[in-house]
């Protein structure tokens, strides 16, 4: 990663080096997309004044691909880098106005937070609410998270609030959309969704400003446009309005797995190449994976890897384990022999707890692993989804209530949360202050008084914290260190935030958080556990793939509902054997012990 | 393509409240002393240039208020192409240097950037915090829903670090060239210290300057002795030099604009700049401006993606100047390349801009600024605006209140009553008696008073049965749009008794005497007996009879025929006279009614006072 001269090869370069205009380059993992995409937007910034707007669908993608350029100067003015939501974020803070926001609006990120926003429509829309009430509470989640899921797929539509009863017959669901809107504008606030829809709206009615931003950028690149939607895609039409072409969309059709939010790789496969005529190019070699992983990788995708070009051997091994924990104890006792061994050859530099991860595919799988790991002292961390902090400890997660709440007085949601979380739901608190000073002296107290007396510009965040933490007084030690890590971590992203802007406001970190934007990327110490999920975009020397067995992944919920959800698992599956550069081990436990007792288990139907 | 800052609003500075002053690519601010000009131009210099000049005494205070803490600048720049039209959004090169985060957009989508200056006093650190925003976009000037423009929301900090391409030269009324040549930091001393040649150049400048300098030393008795003696330091010094060198003439090429000096010289003789006056000193450092910002923008369009446009704020130009180089100072400034804004009290300035580039500050209960709105007026109407008040008034631009009148007679006498009425003159006081040549030339002078807002009164003839006052209210008429400024119009217009122009009120109101002495002094003691003589029974006019002409259907005409017998027979003689000589007899009756001891007519004593509350309203609130 560090910015030296890059050797590319002769395909890479006739990609970095193309004719300006539209292209798909479809590229298979390991094959060096993101340097190949990297090195492009370094070329064309030789050719221009002008930015370069460089999409990603996360933040880490973003900032990987800033870090590889920092060697140019001005960088940071030359290059937007960011997630979709983060780039539509800028826009709308930059002329959001125009669509009546006199002041940016806050982002309510959190699904448990649109969840309890859409029961309240719910309760509010008659001809659901008696329903609603009279059905047991795993019916409401589930009425909830089905409500949710149309109003994310209106927006994904972009349709307004105006036009949603054109596109639906059904009176009392609009009424339901409709209410949960009224509901999310009164507290001043926009869901995730709405970002892209209202940068839409605002391209679509004020074309100027759509003109404005089109000639802003020399180029468009969009990383992993295998992800993109509906929403996302249309946007960018918008943006180009059929006169831009400069742009690459560089994906792998094969990785896409983010299925739940709309995505599809056909946006990327069909419509741009149609739309924009794009010309589109292969890239299959891959420099990243060993022969083993390869040919493994290809069992599982028997179209797509072009194993000829691999140099290093490598290893790839299945294992069936008696149980959850002697398959815990086989892992960790092969990490401890690399650990010990230090050298291979196809392994560049000494082999350390940082080249090595552990996968699998849900967080539970690593129980047994982790206590093997306490016990032998092997340092591990969990690779965390990005996004907001979540408050482990009920003291700051007080702080959290309540910081929402300062810089949007009008959030009822989290005023409702906070009231009932100090039992005072009789209380009013139309005032945060007031509120705070009729409380009696407790540490609740003091941490409503920090979020009263922080600055809007934060300058007093850390210093009030660090106070905080000092005098803490809570008797039972695991709670006390709780609360310490949690302010810790709070810090962590206050400084990250703090030095990415000279014009630091509370309100704009609280969105930085929401978009993850505030996550430290600092290198962790240890060996890496991870959800299949959050490992995306990130490779390991060795990687150790556990818990392979059917129904854990595949997920038992996918086998259920067949279909895509299957196919989807077969694509994580893949994802997860590519996250190895050049030793893959994958394990399974042929008996599982669950609350009601041994079950025996088979091996993964993907691994037959 | 470029950009123009079309308004400019300030808030809490100096003596400026709050205004709002649109510009022009050039823009001539006008108005009496003290009515803010000069506080206007400082303004757009802590917004776009160095602020190093303030002080605590730079914020405003207020007369009901307590100071305020706090300068608000608002600027807007719009695109603009070559033809100085607004565009719907900026060139590219701008685009590149805004970008997308200072640029908005206005709801109809155009570009704008709507800037925001504000500084405020830290009175513990004793320093000043200055602050720039991006606007959210650009409010109304009242009546958005917090209030007044500066009271809307700021919107993002963000720098507007763009000293290099929208330079701010500040030029102000103290600038002499003998200043600059001295001073490095002077716009002359800048590109002096710029001046390059080639080394061909060089060398041959500096072989001539040798040759030079040989021919000075050798025909010079007293320089070649110097030379010869001082080489006697060879002998002593142990050193190899090539000796010692005697220069008049500087040797090196590098030193030559130390010495520099500018010699301004007419067909006969030569003066160096210290013997010339303030005028052309202070005109030559313009001058010099001129040419370094010409420099700068044409090493700018050297590089069509360099962004260049300078802001030249210049202070009354006009300073030590006679007037022919008055009127030609306004068309060497109009060509300095970017936006220029003029302070100036020339009328000759004034008059040589368009009328739409003029603002006039006026200052009453606050500072106001007004501007023609052309855009409402036909060719005609600004031709007659140019020809009958500007070319012809100019100093009205400077005017605390203006009196309109038909005639010469008053605008001779009522200076004088006005003196003895006030015990001041009437410039002092700032008040302008001018003549407007026939009541039906009103209407230009009016629209010129209330679009710059500067009080006015008309002194009005009243004769030929309700037709002069029926013109002079159909020019009121004009004015204005609702009831409430028809009765405030309205009350500025003095009718003269029924049947009354000026002459024959003065008659009317018992100085027959007065006028009588008046044409003794003027002719001779039996001047008006002779002229009764002459011209009685003589043939006056003719008017038009209800009987036509049975042939070629028109009116008959009939004679008039003079009538100079009886009490009203002479005093008709003693107003033909007047009107047939009002230049020469104007001052004069002045001086004999004044001399006379009689109070003044009672209408000109109801314009006075009339006058006397304006101006104290003025006065008072202010």
């Amino acid at each position: 990663m560090t910015p030296t001269k890059i050797a590319l090869s002769p395909k890479q370069q006739k990609i970095v080096y193309a004719e300006e205009r539209a292209i798909y380059v479809k590229a298979s993992a390991g094959s060096g997309k993101t340097r190949v995409l990297t090195e492009r937007i370094r070329y064309l910034l030789s050719k221009t004044k002008k930015k370069i707007l460089a999409l990603t669908f996360t933040n880490k993608a973003a900032e990987e691909i800033k870090q590889r350029l920092t060697d140019i100067n001005d960088i940071d003015s030359r290059l937007f880098t960011g997630t979709f939501h983060g780039f539509c974020q800028h826009v709308l803070e930059n002329h959001g106005s125009l669509l009546g926001f006199s002041k940016m609006p806050h982002i309510f990120e959190e699904e448990a937070d649109r969840l309890e926003l859409v029961g309240q429509a719910i309760l509010q829309t008659p001809s659901y609410s008696d329903e609603y009430k009279n059905i047991n509470l795993k019916e409401q989640q589930n009425l909830r998270y089905q409500a949710l899921n149309f109003v994310a797929k209106v927006k994904r539509k972009l349709i307004t609030s105006d036009e949603v009863y054109k596109y639906n017959d059904d009176e009392n669901v609009v009424l339901l959309y409709l209410t949960y809107e009224d509901i999310l504008r009164s507290q001043n606030a926009i869901d995730f969704d709405d970002l892209i829809r209202l940068t839409y709206e605002l391209f679509t009615n004020y074309p100027n400003i759509a003109g404005l931003y089109r000639r802003s950028f020399h180029a468009i690149c969009v990383d992993e446009a295998q992800d993109l939607n509906n929403a996302q895609y249309k946007l960018l039409q918008a943006l180009a309005n059929g006169e831009f072409k400069n742009i690459m969309m560089v994906g792998d059709p094969n990785q896409s797995i983010f299925h739940f939010n709309g995505s599809s790789p056909e946006f990327m496969n069909q419509a741009f190449v149609k739309d924009f005529d794009a010309d589109v190019v292969e890239l299959k070699e891959n420099y990243r994976s060993s022969k083993a992983v390869l040919s493994a990788a290809k069992k599982i995708r028997p179209e797509n890897e072009n194993i000829s070009d691999t140099v290093k051997t490598g290893i790839f091994e299945i294992h069936a384990l008696e149980d959850e924990q002697a398959e815990a104890q086989w892992i960790t006792d092969k990490i401890q022999e690399w650990l010990a061994i230090k050298h291979h050859d196809d392994i560049e530099g000494e082999i350390c707890p940082e080249k090595i991860a552990v996968l699998a595919r849900n967080k539970y799988v690593f129980n047994a692993l982790e206590q093997k790991f306490k016990d032998t002292g092997i340092s591990y961390y969990f690779k965390m989804t990005p996004g907001a902090i979540k408050f482990e400890s009920e003291l700051m997660k007080l702080f959290d209530l309540a910081f929402r709440i300062k810089i949007n007085p009008q959030d009822v949601l989290h005023k409702e949360r906070l009231l009932k979380m100090l039992n005072c739901e009789n209380s009013n608190l139309e005032n945060l202050v007031a509120f705070t000073k009729s409380l009696n002296p407790s540490q609740e107290q003091q941490v409503l008084n920090i979020v009263n007396g922080l600055a809007d510009d934060g300058s007093n965040l850390k210093e009030s914290f660090i106070q905080f933490k000092n005098g803490l007084n809570i008797i039972d030690e695991n709670e006390r260190s709780m609360v310490i890590n949690d302010i810790d971590e709070l810090l962590n992203h206050w400084l990250v935030y703090a030095k990415s802007t000279d014009n630091k406001s509370l309100h704009y970190f609280k969105n930085a958080m929401a978009l993850g934007q505030t996550h430290p990327l600092t290198q962790h110490q240890g060996i890496t556990l991870s959800t299949v999920h959050t490992m995306k975009g990130q490779e390991f020397d060795i990687v150790f793939l556990m818990g392979m067995d059917d129904e854990t992944f595949p997920d038992y919920r996918a086998v259920k509902n067949n279909g895509i959800q299957l196919t989807q698992e077969h694509n994580n599956l893949y994802v997860a054997f590519t996250r190895a550069k050049r030793f893959l081990y994958v394990t399974w436990p042929e008996k599982r012990q669950m609350p009601w007792g041994v079950r025996y288990r088979k091996i993964s139907r993907f691994l037959n | 393509m470029d950009i123009l800052i079309k308004t400019v609003r300030v808030a809490g500075f100096r003596g400026l409240q709050n205004i709002e002053v649109e510009l022009e690519e050039t823009t001539v601010l006008t108005g009496m002393n003290n009515s803010g000009k000069t506080s206007f131009l400082k303004a757009l210099q802590i917004a776009l240039g160095n602020r190093q000049f303030l002080s605590p005494d730079d914020f405003y205070i207020g007369k009901h208020q307590s100071q305020n803490n706090k300068i608000i600048i608002d600027t807007l720049i719009v695109p603009k192409d070559q033809n100085g039209k607004i565009n719907e959004a900026f060139s590219e090169k701008w685009e590149i240097l805004f970008t997308t985060d200072r640029i908005r957009a206005d709801q109809l989508g155009t570009s704008i950037v709507p800037l925001r200056t504000t500084v405020i006093f830290d009175p513990i650190k004793a320093n000043f915090k200055t602050q720039q925003f991006i606007l959210q976009s650009w409010p109304k000037f009242n009546g958005t829903a917090n209030g007044f423009w500066y009271e809307s929301g700021e919107g993002k900090s963000l720098a507007f670090p763009f000293f290099d391409e929208i330079p701010f030269f500040y030029i102000d009324a103290q600038r002499d060239i003998l200043e600059d040549i001295k001073l490095k930091n002077s716009y002359l001393g800048k590109m002096l210290a710029k001046i390059e040649y080639s080394d061909l150049a060089v060398k041959e400048i500096e072989d001539q300057i040798k040759a030079l300098n040989d021919t000075a030393v050798n025909s010079s008795d007293v320089l070649s002795t110097i030379k010869t003696t001082l080489k006697e330091l060879d002998t002593a010094m142990d050193s190899s030099s090539d000796g010692v060198d005697i220069t008049p003439f500087t040797k090196k090429l590098r030193d030559l604009s130390k010495g520099l000096s500018i010699y301004y010289s007419d067909q006969e003789n030569s003066f160096s700049m210290e013997y010339h006056g303030m005028g052309t000193r202070s005109w030559s450092s313009l001058l010099t401006l001129k040419s370094f910002i010409t420099l700068l923008s044409v090493n700018a369009s050297k590089n069509s993606d360099a962004a260049f446009f300078p802001i030249l704020a210049i202070e009354e130009p006009e300073a030590h100047l006679h007037p022919n180089a008055q009127k030609k100072l306004y068309g060497q400034i109009a060509s300095i390349p970017g936006q220029k804004i003029i302070s100036t009290h020339s009328p000759y300035i004034a008059a040589a801009a368009e009328l739409r580039q003029i603002r006039n500050f006026y200052k009453s209960d606050m500072v106001n600024c007004g501007k023609i709105a052309t855009e409402q007026l036909t060719n005609e109407d600004i031709r007659k605006i140019n020809r009958q008040v500007i070319n012809t008034r100019g100093e009205i631009f400077f005017s605390k209140l203006l009196v309109f009148f038909e005639g010469e007679t008053e605008e001779q006498a009522l200076p004088i009553f006005f003196e003895i009425h006030f015990g001041k003159t009437s410039v002092e006081l700032g008040v302008d008696f001018v003549g407007v040549g026939g009541h039906g030339n009103y209407l230009p002078f009016l629209r010129f008073a209330e679009w710059l807002n500067i009080p006015w009164i008309i002194f009005s003839d009243n004769d030929q049965k309700g037709k002069i006052k029926k013109s002079v209210e159909n020019a009121v008429n004009k004015l204005y749009q609702s009831d409430s400024e028809k009765d405030q119009l309205t009350n500025n217009v003095l009718f003269l008794e029924d049947e009354s122009d000026f002459e024959k009120y003065l008659i009317d109101s018992g100085f027959v005497a007065e006028i009588e002495s008046s044409f003794e002094k003027l002719h001779s003691s039996d001047y008006l007996a002779e002229h009764i003589k002459k011209k009685d029974g003589a043939k006056k006019d003719r008017i038009e009879t209800a009987k036509t002409c049975n042939s070629c259907k028109q009116n008959i005409y009939e004679d008039v025929l003079r009538d100079y017998k009886g009490d009203e027979g002479f005093k008709m003689a003693l107003y033909d006279c007047m009107t047939s000589q009002k230049a020469q007899f104007g001052p004069l009756i002045a001086e004999v009614i004044v001399n006379s001891g009689k109070p003044l007519p009672t209408k000109i004593i109801e314009l006075f006072e009339k006058i006397a509350s304006l101006l104290n309203n003025t006065e008072t609130r202010s």
